[in-house]
């Protein structure tokens, strides 16, 4: 599988234009996607997030700047806008109102459909793409609409795994379930990242779950970019996001304090794992220096 | 595409148009599509333009707004004005091929027909819709429609559902959108094929549009239910409309108008119109 970059140039977007309701929502976007990387995107409500997932798969044209998939410019040839959007997957916000088939198998196979795959293929991604998020194969029968909203939102990622996009851009999976459900779907998108190993831009609210599931972080405030960088650059620049309003992990937070008074942590902490692991280690040194000292 | 709906669309200001009595905008709309199809002249037609763009001008929507606006009834403005200009009979043609013939009375009916139908959209559309609220439109109908209550005509529960239904018309155009959006995201083309395959494509934005249409007229229901919504007796108006001298003005000046553009029918012109 090869790595696909996706770029923004200078990028920004005005929704409706010369009229009273005139907004720009994203001004003047410099970023650049990695491929192979799960990408976090973070900002508060109404910085721009949804509105930058949907540039990138050309839903909507920017007003002025570029998007670039790999080396070419999205719009290039706006005819063929289709086949960029066959390329870079987009699961909406609160997906599950875009169902409509009769059974979830047949809603899966909607995007590969359109794509022209058929026949022994179009089984095939089918049932990987329901696999990869977890749907049992007796329930690719049921409708959709018997579904509980948690199954609905994996059958509306199922239906854009499988269309094989290189690039898969998600705009708040996690929104509205609970811890359990949220655990579950962004560790299977994570799984679906490793094994594929394409490019994923995870749009969300919460520090906590960008910082344990992305390798770089976009930090988004009113329509522009803050910050952007691996999740260590960014993280470092803590007192920057949390004066813009944005909390950082609760759990980089306390380290910071333990750091500030005058414990020996190592900076760079996001995860409850690695604070476990840490903590640990500095339980044992002090152990040790308690016994040597005795 | 969908945004270039501006029919019915709200545009707050300050205006002395947006100041008017919802009312008295009724009214004087009423008045006015009379007066509009009592032109028949050139002179009469003049003031009728005239008044148009008085009336432009004082509510301070931009043209712009306002031609985009004019969009849906291009093509039924265009296809009578054709109409008229080949089917209107006169004396001396104006040009003659043989079975084509198309005199000046033709050409005069179709200018003011377009004149006619414009005037008449930009007139009503800049009083009733791009600049009263749809809430203050309802409000004034159910004032205006409140005699027809000894009637035993239920206009409380009109108003009702017109407000509702126009309160959910931006929802449901931007829940149109939304899921336009999403099927296109999934690879949907509503725009190439025969028309065949451009109706089949609308089967994925209509069934999940009419699943949330209804998911919100029960969730409506049931909110207004526990708000104790029980019909409108006894219930009172937070904003109470009263005229203002200002209203008078403007029912003065529309009367006035109007019985211009009558007397103004009786100027004798060399154009015969044949309606
Ligand atoms: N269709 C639209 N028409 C006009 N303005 C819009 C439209 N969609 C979004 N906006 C405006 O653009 C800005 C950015 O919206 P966007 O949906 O991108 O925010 P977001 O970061 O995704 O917010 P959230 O976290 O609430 O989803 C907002 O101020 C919003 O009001
Ligand atoms: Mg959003």
């Amino acid at each position: 599988m090869k790595l696909t970059d996706i770029r923004l140039e200078n990028v920004s977007y005005i929704y409706s234009p010369n009229t009273p309701f005139q907004k720009e929502a994203l001004e003047n976007i410099n970023i650049t996607f990695k491929g192979g990387k799960l990408t976090g995107i973070i900002g508060h409500t109404g910085s721009g997030k949804s509105t930058l997932a949907q540039l990138l798969n050309g839903l909507l044209k920017p007003t002025s700047g570029k998007v670039y998939l790999g080396d070419t410019d999205i719009w290039e040839k706006p005819k063929e806008i289709n086949k960029i959007r066959y390329k870079v997957g987009l699961v909406f916000q609160y997906p599950e109102y875009q169902l409509f088939e009769e059974t979830v198998y047949e809603d899966i196979a909607y995007g590969p459909k359109n794509m022209g795959v058929s026949g022994d293929n179009l089984n095939r991604t089918v049932s990987e793409a329901a696999d990869f998020v977890g749907l049992t194969p007796d329930l690719l029968k049921k409708s959709p609409f018997e579904l509980s909203g948690g199954e609905k939102r994996r059958v509306a990622l199922a239906g854009v795994i499988a269309m094989e996009p290189e690039v898969l851009v998600l705009d708040e999976p996690a929104a509205g379930l609970d811890p359990r459900g949220r655990t579950e779907i962004l560790e299977r998108i994570r799984n679906y990242q490793k094994q594929k190993n394409n490019t994923i831009i995870l749009i969300s609210h919460s520090m906590e779950d960008i910082s344990e599931y992305a390798d770089e972080i976009a930090v988004l405030k009113n329509s522009k970019v803050l910050c952007s960088g691996t999740v260590d650059t960014v993280f470092r620049n803590a007192e920057l996001i949390r004066s813009n309003g944005l909390a950082i992990p609760k759990i980089t937070e306390i380290m910071l304090e333990l750091k500030h008074r005058g414990f020996p942590v190592s900076d760079g902490i996001y995860t409850t794992s690695d604070a476990h692991k840490e903590i640990i280690r500095l339980i044992n040194s002090y152990k040790k220096n308690g016994e040597n000292n005795a | 595409m969908l945004k270039d709906i501006t029919l019915g669309q709200f545009f707050p200001g300050n205006s002395p148009l947006h100041k008017m009595d919802p009312r008295m905008k009724i009214i004087i709309s009423a008045i006015f599509i009379v007066a509009i199809f009592f032109a028949k002249n050139i002179f009469s037609f003049a003031l009728l333009i005239l008044f148009s763009l008085i009336l432009t001008t004082l509510s301070g929507i931009k043209h712009s707004v306002i031609l985009k606006g004019l969009k849906p009834i291009v093509f039924i403005v265009v296809f009578t004005a054709i109409i008229n200009i080949f089917w209107t009979k006169g004396e001396t043609p104006l040009i003659n091929f043989g079975i084509i013939k198309i005199y000046p009375e033709g050409i005069y009916t179709a200018a003011f027909m377009i004149i006619r139908v414009v005037s008449l959209v930009v007139g009503t559309s800049l009083l009733l819709s791009y600049t009263t609220s749809p809430i203050a439109l309802t409000d004034a109908l159910e004032r205006l429609m409140n005699p027809l209550k000894k009637l035993k005509v239920p206009v409380h529960e009109f108003a009702m559902m017109m407000t509702i239904a126009l309160r959910f018309i931006p929802t449901l155009i931007e829940e149109t959108e939304k899921i336009m959006n999403a099927q296109k995201a999934r690879g949907a083309d509503f725009e190439s094929g025969n028309l065949l395959n451009r109706l089949k494509a609308l089967v994925p934005i209509l069934i999940p549009l009419f699943i949330s249409a209804f998911r919100r007229a029960d969730e409506l229901a049931v909110a207004m239910e526990c708000r104790c919504y029980h019909g409108g007796d006894g219930r009172t108006k937070m904003k109470i409309l009263r005229f203002s001298v200002f209203d008078f003005v403007w029912l003065f000046v529309m009367l006035i108008f109007s019985v211009s553009v009558f007397c103004l029918n009786y100027i004798p012109t060399t154009i015969k119109l044949s309606f």
